[in-house]
């Protein structure tokens, strides 16, 4: 590994769609997305899906949402699927749970998914057009949200007290 | 220099431009080309390095670390070799000149940090 190597860390964060991912280089967003699996066969899909975007990226740490906390079965299934991918020697793979994310963003008066979602945006402005409205209680989530998710996860992992994690 | 070979796809995600309005201002009818481009799958050629230059505002070696890594490294042993040659042939004028040439050259890639591994 030369001395500029910078660490590729890549979060994905199954979720009822499917699933998002963010990829940074270092502290830069160098690709986020969103991935939407319809009909049966969803997790076979995102798995398909997810080992592409390994392939691509080959990051050296992948971080992957709480299996525990995820509320359907399917996803919690995808999680540990995703978790238990054949990895190239030396990455590293950590489960990121909720309240790791909520310390990371602890800052923020009140860290729901939306002011962390806000937050993500002030810190890099450029995800400022992508940040969905304030959800009513009677409309189901803005697909948008699940890349806030992915973003969260990634942006926990680069914060210098969850460097911990790693050593 | 970073890691990925290039940061196309950076940049177009991060001004929300789509592969179909890139390949627009690209000049390419088939959005998959910037696909392609993307996963360096097409050689790049200088319209399309001289237009993301001056759409996104990055330089070439800033958005394209591989391919200027590459191509530096190349033009690193064809100076050496030419060198080598112009030294065998003996002193002359027109030869110091070219060599002065060949020294600037490497001179400049070294001070643009480019094609360390060789310099």
């Amino acid at each position: 590994m030369s001395s500029s190597h910078v660490d590729l860390v890549m979060a994905i964060f199954p979720n009822t769609r499917g699933f998002s991912y963010a990829v940074f280089e270092g502290a830069l967003p160098v690709d986020w997305g969103m991935s939407d699996v319809p009909g049966v066969g969803r997790n076979e899909t995102c798995i398909r899906r997810i080992v592409a975007l390994i392939d691509r990226y080959k990051p050296d740490v992948l971080l992957l949402r709480d299996a525990a906390e995820a509320r359907g079965q399917r996803v919690a299934d995808l999680i540990r699927a995703t978790a238990g991918l054949p990895m190239a020697p030396g990455v590293i793979c950590i489960q990121v749970s909720r309240a790791q994310v909520k310390e990371a963003f602890g800052y923020l008066t009140r860290p729901t998914r939306h002011a962390i979602a806000r937050a993500i945006a002030e810190h890099i402005p450029f995800f400022e057009p992508l940040v969905p409205p304030v959800r009513k209680i009677w409309n189901s989530e803005d697909r948008r949200m699940g890349l806030f998710d992915a973003l969260a996860l990634a942006l926990t992992y680069l914060d210098d007290g969850f460097g911990a994690f790693t050593g | 220099m970073g890691t990925l070979g290039n940061y196309l796809r950076a940049r177009r995600k991060q001004w929300q431009l789509s592969q179909k309005e890139l390949a627009f201002l690209l000049g390419y009818k088939n959005e998959s080309i910037v696909s392609r481009l993307e996963r360096q799958e097409r050689t790049l050629t200088f319209g399309t390095l001289r237009a993301c230059n001056i759409i996104f505002g990055s330089g070439i070696e800033e958005m394209f670390p591989a391919l200027s890594r590459d191509a530096d490294n190349r033009l690193l042993e064809r100076i050496h070799e030419l060198r080598a040659s112009l030294e065998k042939s003996g002193p002359s004028k027109r030869t110091e000149a070219k060599i002065r040439l060949l020294q600037a050259a490497v001179a400049r890639m070294a001070k643009g940090e480019i094609g360390q591994e060789t310099v």
